[in-house]
């Protein structure tokens, strides 16, 4: 072993050279990893915080507010019995988060015929939602997550502003009273405005008092995990709705209620695939360069040893010439040259490791530092394994 | 040539030199390509993210207190007060750094014989409206309500004033007229075809004189123009159709009115009994449990359309007995008479006919009939135009309630240019049998505000713009061919929100036609483009200044990917500086294999006694017989990858790549190659150069 390092001491720069081309090739086969890698990361970030939402629309796809979506509907998205037949094979719920719905119910306040509309969120009502073109104004120790409880509230025109409550009669199936108490006023948009927003929860007890069933006039949620949307249309999806088709073609659905799907389901999933997409692009120019990098190793690593051994030809010959076999000359070689490279890969790893802190791509770093040393292998045989007159020759 | 033949004689040296000169080469161009390619994708997803700050009506809304503090009333305004207005238009000069663009959406009426627009009266979707919208938002029906048609009188009411007329004298007299309708001169396509129907004419006359001057009596057939036809029995089936179905539109025509069923005297009673004053006399049923109530006036409405006809257009100005009226010209008030007024305004309206329609409507008596039955045509193929100097930053478009599903929207150069393209919704398309590619003749015209009779609501609106009636007087002002470049769809076609636009608005480039538009600083005419990620610094600054909630900014997620798409761009940078520092290392390989190595060939050949100049040529000539065609050979594999591989194996992958690196930037990176390894080569050659004279001088 000392004599290994003496005898590379003697070549400093072609040690230095080896080193440094091995440096280059792990160096770049790591940057280009690190560089998959990170796409990788962002993709997963942006499939993870992007929201995508998916919501019921007519068989077009131009509508998805005003609908009449039944309790069977509604209860996809809410898994809650009390609003229609249950599917226990298809769990949407697995699927998606955020729910949001509008349900509305004619009712009568005072004799006067008002709309009164159940939401699970502000942004449910497009007219609440901020731009919407209607402000509303709380009373004291209320905001809008009062939409997300189950309060027997309602925000009410400014017209019924001086009200503490409202009284609202439902007349359905069976008449239902209801109890509201006014915990807001909503203001702009809308001279002859006769809508009372309540909760969803509230109006779906009053709905199904009432009706003994609900309707829901819009309904969409957020994927939970936007990798599953294939797999949640697939399983779930398209069990129970069409795929948004422009023309509007009715498809054949066969089942007992229905002939047709009533309705489509739309997925808004645009901006992710094209995010996406163009981080899919980045990360396989990085996967290609890295499998171009390692196949270049194996290119390099000949030509490298070839030049290293060509250079030390004489040396070689002597060495054989004074009585050391062919074998443990290539041996000595290999052993140098394989320090070397383990010397450049490690320093290449070590740097990149601290400056970027992920593992390296073993496999592929495998492979350019087996490449390396086969083509130093070849090198080394090609130049030691000529028969003994030549070596001989070249040492004269 | 002997150092060619030096270079020869080593030969897998020569070509480790030729190899690492042009991967080096080969090396650069890639990191430069991919660099360029991050860059491109980096303006794709930045042009996929667009920022759009739209302001709301949260300032165009007064409140009234009372002493308490309580609101007691609001006043609505149709555009933001001035002071707010003033701030908006500061924004883009006072905070450069969120490079805040303003667009201002301008509106443009045309009409093309090729487009058949959707017309809102004459479809099932309206009945989805909640009716709460205000006139500035609800979706219109205009202008294709015009109508011409051949009727029948069967009764003729009495004159009156009506309850809201008798307050003005100078409105007129109306009379109620009933017939048949014989035929149908001229009505919009969507509308179901009331030849047969019953008809109501309202009929409002400058005086009775003036009406009984017609001579119509019972039997009478006369001609018939009115700007609000109305297909009664479709209202009916509507508002049936909201109660119950799901899609209505696809099912409204199923609902039977022969399903009606007419109450007994005791049903009837119990009925006055639960809806008194609403003479409810019948019901529609959808099923055992649910029916819809119908009145005597409801059942009017089955087999009945109705028209409003105006003989007079002062009875518009509440003017009738006037004798100077006011003009506005060019948006001065300019004063007329009464006699000039009603030459140049006068529409037809009701004629009674002896022979034929069509006789009458080509006789000369017909003239203006006919001119006006051409101009129903020209409004019947009108849509609303907006010029936009970005359709991504039309409120709908940027808030995702409006997205190009087939085709493509405009690009940067085209605004500027003025391209003669338009975006359309895949609704109008279908409608109209159009598709991308498809080239429309759009004839623009303007509003003409000062025909009374025809300024409809188009000035007033804030969203859900409609086409302007033409008007003959003022023309058409501009005729160009635009190409359909996309489509767009809405999720949600014919609502009443404060940005909505109607299926049958059209998108071109602003500057793409001269001509005169409209514009409001509120509604779907104003927006505001500002920097990728900077909603929260906008927001930031309104709550300082004292306007929060003047804007709602939509950036379609871009702020939840914000700092992945950063990190993104951040890693191409570093591809660049990685292949750039390959490019270093493999560059001193070859200068201490090359020229450094073949130096000591140069001193060999000195302390043999060769001249100086033939070292030195060694030297430029060994150096430069690897790096020229090495680079030559780098710069070709840079083309070759570049040009096709890179993306070949990208396809083989499934990815689409696109890694074209132009061939100007190629060669420019072989050239600053090949110029820093001349250099390097100089310099050894210069110091072999300097050898030779020291051993000059020492032998001298």
């Amino acid at each position: 072993m000392p004599y290994l390092i003496t005898r590379m001491r003697r070549r400093p720069m072609r040690c230095l050279l080896s080193i440094i081309c091995a440096a280059a090739v792990c160096g770049a086969i790591f940057g280009l990893f690190a560089g998959e890698r990170s796409m990788d990361k962002s993709i997963d970030a942006v499939y993870a915080e992007l929201p995508v939402k998916c919501a019921i629309t007519n068989l077009r796809g131009t509508r998805s507010e005003g609908l009449n979506i039944p309790g069977w509907a509604v209860n996809l998205f809410f898994q809650d019995e009390r609003y229609g037949p249950s599917h226990p094979e298809t769990i949407f719920l697995g699927y998606i988060k955020e729910v949001s719905a509008q349900t509305s119910i004619q009712a009568l306040i005072a004799q006067k015929p008002y709309t009164l509309v159940g939401l699970t969120d502000r942004g449910a009502a497009r007219e609440l939602a901020d731009g919407g073109g209607r402000i509303i104004v709380w009373r004291e120790g209320y905001d809008e997550s009062f939409f997300s409880g189950d309060e027997s509230g309602c925000v009410v025109p400014n017209g019924l502003s001086q009200l503490e409550s409202v009284t609202v009669e439902v007349a359905g199936v069976e008449t239902v009273t209801a109890e509201l108490r006014v915990i807001g006023t909503y203001f702009g948009t809308g001279d002859k405005a006769n809508t009372i927003y309540c909760t969803w929860e509230a109006v779906c007890d009053i709905e199904l008092n009432a009706n003994h069933g609900i309707t829901a006039s819009s309904l969409s949620a957020v994927f939970s995990d936007n990798r599953r949307i294939d797999e949640f249309w697939e399983k779930c999806g398209s069990k129970y709705f069409a795929f948004v088709d422009p023309e509007g073609v009715p498809q054949e659905w066969g089942v007992t209620m229905y002939r047709y799907y009533p309705f489509a389901l739309a997925i808004y999933d645009d901006t992710l695939k094209s995010t996406v997409a163009s981080l899919e692009q980045s990360k396989i120019t990085f996967m290609i360069f890295g499998d171009i990098m390692t196949a270049l190793a194996l290119v390099f690593g000949f030509l490298l040893g070839e030049l290293i051994t060509k250079a030390r030809e004489q040396e070689l010959a002597l060495q054989y010439i004074l009585g050391l076999t062919k074998s443990r000359v290539i041996a000595e070689v290999m052993a140098e040259q394989l320090t070397l490279s383990l010397l450049g890969f490690g320093l290449a790893i070590g740097l990149l490791f601290a400056a970027i802190g992920i593992s390296p791509p073993w496999l592929k770093i495998a492979i350019a530092a087996a490449a390396q040393i086969i083509g130093f292998l070849i090198a080394a045989l090609r130049a030691v394994g000529k028969k003994s007159p030549e070596l001989t020759k070249g040492v004269e | 040539m002997k150092s060619f033949h030096q270079l020869m004689r080593t030969p897998l040296r020569s070509l480790l030199g030729l190899l690492l000169i042009a991967a080096s080469c080969a090396m650069l161009c890639l990191g430069v390509g991919q660099y360029e390619a991050e860059v491109e994708a980096r303006d794709g997803l930045e042009g996929r993210f667009t920022t759009v700050a739209v302001p709301t009506n949260k300032y165009m809304i007064e409140y009234v207190y009372d002493a308490d503090g309580h609101v007691i009333g609001v006043s609505y305004y149709s555009s933001q007060p001035f002071e707010i207005d003033a701030f908006i238009r500061s924004i883009p000069e006072s905070y450069p750094q969120l490079e805040a663009k303003e667009a201002s959406h301008g509106l443009i009426s045309a009409s093309c014989p090729k487009l058949q627009p959707i017309n809102v009266a004459a479809l099932s979707e309206n009945l989805r409206l909640s009716g709460e919208g205000d006139t500035m938002t609800l979706p219109s029906d205009q202008p294709y309500t015009e109508a011409m048609l051949e009727v029948e009188i069967e009764k003729i009411g009495k004159p009156h004033r009506d309850e809201y007329l008798s307050e003005n004298e100078n409105s007129g007299v109306e009379i109620e007229l009933e017939g048949k309708v014989l035929s149908v001169i001229a009505l919009e396509s969507g509308y179901r075809d009331p030849t047969g129907s019953r008809v109501r004419l309202t009929a409002r006359f400058a005086n009775e004189e003036s009406f009984y001057a017609l001579g119509l009596e019972k039997g009478s057939r006369c001609l018939a123009f009115g700007m609000d036809y109305t297909d009664d029995e479709l209202e009916l089936r509507r508002r049936i159709a909201k109660s119950e179905f799901a899609d209505i539109a696809d099912i409204y025509d199923d609902i039977d009115l022969s399903d009606i069923h007419m109450f007994s005297a005791e049903e009837r009673r119990k009925a006055d009994r639960l809806n008194p004053g609403l003479n409810i006399v019948a019901e529609y049923r959808y099923s055992d449990m649910y029916a819809e109530s119908l009145s005597k006036a409801d059942l009017d409405m089955i087999g009945r359309v109705s028209l409003t006809v105006v003989n007079d257009p002062l009875i518009l100005r509440s003017a009738v007995d006037a004798d100077t009226v006011t003009e506005r010209i060019d948006g001065k008030r300019v004063e007329v008479t009464a006699e000039k007024y009603r030459a140049k305004y006068s529409m037809p309206a009701l004629v009674k006919l002896d022979g034929s329609a069509e006789e009458y409507l080509r006789s000369e008596a017909g003239v203006e009939w006919r001119k006006w039955q051409e101009i129903c045509d020209i409004d019947y193929h009108a849509v609303p135009v907006i010029a936009t100097p970005n359709i991504k930053a039309v409120a709908q478009f940027a808030a995702e309630e409006a997205e190009i599903t087939e085709g493509r929207g405009f690009e940067k150069e085209e605004y500027s240019q003025g391209a003669k393209i338009c975006v359309i919704s895949d609704t109008l398309a279908q409608r109209s049998s159009l598709n991308v590619g498809d080239k429309l003749k759009l004839s623009f015209y303007e509003l003409d505000e000062s025909f009374a009779a025809r300024t409809g609501s188009t000035y007033l609106r804030t969203a859900n713009v409609a086409a302007a009636y033409y008007s003959p007087l003022r023309g058409f002002a501009a005729e160009e061919e635009f190409e359909i470049v996309g489509l767009y769809r809405q999720k949600n076609e014919w609502s009443d929100g404060t940005y909505a636009i109607s299926p049958n608005t059209v998108f071109i480039p602003e500057g793409s036609v001269a001509c005169e538009e409209y514009t409001s600083n509120s509604g779907i005419f104003s927006s505001m483009t500002i920097k990728n990620g900077s909603a929260d610094e906008l927001e930031g600054i309104l709550r300082e200044k004292g306007y929060e909630g003047l804007f709602v900014v939509y950036d379609q997620g871009y702020s939840t990917v914000k700092a992945e798409l950063e990190s993104f761009f951040g890693v191409s940078r570093s591809t660049l500086l990685g292949c750039a520092a390959i490019w270093l290392v493999l560059t001193a390989a070859f200068t201490i294999l090359f020229p450094l190595n073949k130096r000591v060939d140069a001193e060999r050949m000195l302390s043999l006694g060769a001249p100086g100049r033939d070292a030195v040529r060694h030297i430029l000539l060994s150096g430069l017989g690897i790096t020229v065609p090495g680079t030559v050979i780098g710069t070709a594999m840079a083309f070759f990858l570049s040009g096709g591989l890179i993306e070949r194996l990208g396809v083989a992958a499934g990815v689409g790549i696109r890694l074209s690196v132009p061939p100007r930037t190629i060669v420019l990176i072989a050239v600053c190659q090949l110029a820093a390894l001349a250099l390097l080569i100089l310099l050894a050659a210069w110091t072999v150069s300097k050898k030779a004279r020291n051993i000059r001088r020492k032998k001298r």
